[in-house]
């Protein structure tokens, strides 16, 4: 079979090429890429906002999330009104062995309680502790990005946060 | 024979692997159809191997036991189902939005394009459209994904044929376009980004200039690869004539995509089918092949990779700015009904036949996944094919394990 | 007459006496045609129509899902229907076989399906027609455990070869969910849209 010159030869001078561009490869640990603003990392819990509905828990496909929580008579917020009953958080985990990093909770949160954080960094060499509870999930919540700008045509947004 | 009687796995004297229906075959295809020939001077026997389901060759975890006379196939048959998730099973007890998560893992490489029929065919039983920029988003974020898939189609295809050098550089060019996805949908392989009635957030800012320019990469990569892999005298060697699927042949089998239309069959579902998505509006071409082998499937992919950024390019020029969200109900119920949406995926025709019952979730959902029918006629075009040719094949059409086994 | 009248037509007068009922459904032809005529309908569509593409062959069991709600607490699954109701071109009873043929020349496609008697589900098969039906009558038999008459080899595709049962029966429970207990332990509001929203808004909670 004749072998024509320029097939092999011309691959051979762009991988010539490229070996005098230089590598892409980003070594990490040493240098980190920092992903997009809406990267779905980890889940961060504001706990003052939520209030048990459970909304969240029966939203996601996996059933990863354990919530338990009670409710506590508080004083009336004005003279001579009636005590109010708040819902309390007991336990508010995500196991993350479980989550499929869906975003549907966060999506159905009616009270804005939960946010995406773009963090990645939170392996375990054991599986239990990927169980985040909710004291470790507040603890992503100064990860969170603010709000970006929409592309140019987007409609604008009626409220601050969907 | 009765649901309670399984034969066992095919052995030596299994009617199994002789149960391939025979077809009227083109006289230059001869050569590939095994007579089983013993060799008279050493006795040599029919060996049985297992080609996976570990195994480098097979993109996962799909089984071959194949016959073998020396290094020729006899027979094959594909066992598969070692990534079988019940997805039918589990679209029974979910709602629509988790659902629509789930089934982005079907063909995860090009997951975007895995829930636009889904969510299409809820929108057609609500009766809703989705908003035209939420249409146009839609078609960019399906074609971005093909890219995805593509590059690395074209990267691992030359691997499995022995040149290491394509696989680093489709990665590499990959990564842009994952990392567009990823700034807009939040997930670089998983972007649960469609929403019945439209997308979940609209773009963020600069995206429209930054695809811009990684269009600009892939196509640059696209030339990269026509240089380096299709005009390598090897390459060409090894994947000319092998693995011929003839075009009726193959739409019988319902083999779909890329496939068939390197074997001649003109048919894109972008084109043909029922309109979806922005694809009316916008100006491409179908390329397809006349010879029907994996050189044939490789050039016809690569030119849709082509196609393919450059219709991202028209789309962004004609974006049209507004909402990305129908009017919608907080909980979705869904009317009772039936429908059914099949999309031009980039591994061939996907489908879901939806059956609603009025419900928060549906009642049955008919998977038609690409590879699955691509698969299936590995039986019959296996037979008398050597053993690297068999690695060049199954790299050639290209499935998705996911996508076989849902 | 729009495109899908003229496919109507054409179709209802190639298969003839096969068709027991039609409809459409968002733009798709569905057809309930003879179980009987089950194979002649696949070559006349073959043949005579032109549909040279199968897209797939599959089963539905109308039969609601009995399991839901046996799990103690779990609001998160959809509600299920109460009672067995058919879809497009109706059924005569739970199971049924349904297929998509495809023309890649003329652009058109149907959908058939044919009931199949629920407590020995035969049907023919569709191999000597369309080869393709290989597999995915294997995935009907197993899935559902129709028969295949006239099938090679009916043998199990996805799962293995001692599995017993056919999953996507409704009756066949989906395990994952029974044996995972439901992680709201206590249901502090029922959820928005369903029945019990309206009785109670209030429910005393054990912490």
């Amino acid at each position: 079979m004749a072998f024509k010159l320029p097939g092999l030869i011309g691959g051979l001078g762009i991988t010539f090429k490229t070996m005098l561009q230089g590598a892409v490869t980003v070594q990490y640990p040493h240098e980190k890429e920092q992903p997009p603003a809406r990267s779905r990392g980890v889940i961060a819990l504001h706990e003052d906002n939520c209030t048990s509905c459970m909304l969240c828990s029966r939203a996601c496909p996996d059933w990863c999330i354990y919530i338990e929580g009670h409710k506590e008579e508080r004083p009336a917020r004005r003279e001579g009104g009636r005590p109010r009953a708040v819902n309390l958080l007991d336990r508010f985990d995500i196991d993350y062995a479980l989550c499929m990093y869906c975003g549907i909770c966060v999506e159905v949160c009616p009270f804005d309680a939960l946010f995406w954080s773009p963090e990645y960094e939170y392996s375990e060499p054991n599986i239990a502790s990927l169980l985040h509870n909710k004291d470790r999930l507040g603890e992503w919540f100064h990860t969170v990005p603010e709000v970006e700008p929409l592309e140019v045509g987007a409609a604008p947004v009626a409220k601050a946060k969907k | 024979m009765s649901s309670t009687e399984q034969p066992v796995t095919p052995t030596n004297d299994s009617p199994d692997f002789k149960a391939v229906p025979d077809f009227e075959v083109a006289p230059g295809m001869q050569r590939h159809l095994a007579d089983a020939r013993v060799n008279v001077e050493l006795d040599t026997g029919d060996m049985i191997i297992n080609l996976g389901p570990q195994h480098p060759a097979t993109h996962g975890t799909l089984r071959l036991v194949v016959r073998l006379d020396g290094e020729r196939v006899i027979a094959a048959d594909p066992v598969i189902g070692y990534m079988h998730r019940g997805y039918e099973k589990l679209t029974e007890f979910r709602t629509y939005p988790q659902v629509t998560t789930l089934i982005n893992r079907i063909d995860w490489l090009s997951s975007f394009a895995n829930e636009v029929p889904f969510v299409h065919a809820a929108e057609q039983l609500m009766e809703i459209e989705a908003p035209p920029r939420a249409q146009y988003i839609r078609t960019a974020l399906t074609e971005l994904s093909r890219i995805a898939t593509f590059l690395l189609f074209l990267g691992e295809m030359g691997l499995q044929v022995g040149a290491l050098t394509p696989a680093f550089y489709g990665f590499r060019d990959r990564e842009h376009v994952l990392n567009l996805i990823e700034s807009a949908t939040g997930g670089r392989f998983h972007p649960n980004f469609n929403r019945i009635g439209g997308l979940k957030d609209d773009l963020p800012w600069g995206w429209i200039a930054e695809t811009r320019n990684v269009m600009k990469i892939v196509l640059d990569a696209c030339d990269v690869f026509e240089d380096l892999v299709l005009g390598n005298e090897i390459f060409q060697a090894r994947t000319r004539s092998v693995g011929i699927i003839p075009g009726e042949l193959g739409a019988s089998y319902g083999v779909s995509g890329s496939n068939l239309r390197a074997s001649g069959v003109d048919w894109d579902l972008r084109r043909d089918g029922a309109p979806y998505l922005a694809y009316p509006e916008l100006d491409f071409e179908v390329f397809t092949h006349p010879d029907g082998d994996s050189f044939a499937r490789y050039w016809v992919r690569l030119q849709e990779t082509r196609e393919s950024a450059r219709m991202v390019l028209q789309l962004l020029d004609k974006m049209p700015s507004g909402p990305i969200m129908a009017k919608v109900a907080r909980i979705i119920k869904v009317p009772a009904g039936e429908s059914w949406v099949e999309t031009e995926n980039p591994l061939g025709q996907m489908g879901y036949y939806v059956v609603s019952k009025g419900g928060t979730g549906p009642f049955r959902v008919k998977i038609r996944s690409a590879s699955f029918s691509n698969v299936s006629i590995l039986p019959w075009m296996l037979r008398g094919v050597y053993v690297p040719d068999v690695v060049t094949i199954l790299a050639s059409l290209y499935f998705i394990l996911g996508d076989i086994d849902r | 007459m729009s495109d899908l009248e003229v496919l109507t037509t054409r179709v209802t007068e190639a298969l003839g006496d096969a068709v027991i009922e039609h409809a459409e459904a968002c733009g798709n032809l569905v057809l309930r045609v003879r179980l009987d005529s089950w194979r002649s309908v696949a070559e006349t569509a073959r043949n005579t129509l032109g549909c040279n593409y199968l897209s797939f062959i599959s089963g539905i069991d109308w039969m609601p899902a009995p399991t839901v709600g046996l799990i103690e607490g779990d609001t998160s699954t959809p509600a299920q229907p109460k009672e067995m109701t058919f879809g497009a071109a109706g059924s005569a009873g739970r199971f049924q076989v349904f297929a998509h043929v495809q023309s890649t020349v003329q652009h058109i496609g149907f959908t058939i399906k044919a009931d199949v008697d629920e407590a020995a589900p035969h049907c023919d098969s569709w191999v000597s027609v369309y080869p393709g039906a290989d597999w995915h009558e294997r995935e009907c038999w197993e899935m559902y455990g129709v028969v295949f008459d006239g099938h090679p080899s009916l043998r199990h595709l996805y799962l293995p070869a001692e599995f017993e049962g056919h999953p996507l029966r409704k009756d066949f429970p989906l395990l994952a969910r029974e044996v995972k207990p439901w992680p709201g332990l206590t249901d502090v509001e029922p959820m928005p849209g369903s029945e019990s929203d309206e009785e109670t808004k209030d429910e005393a909670v054990e912490a």
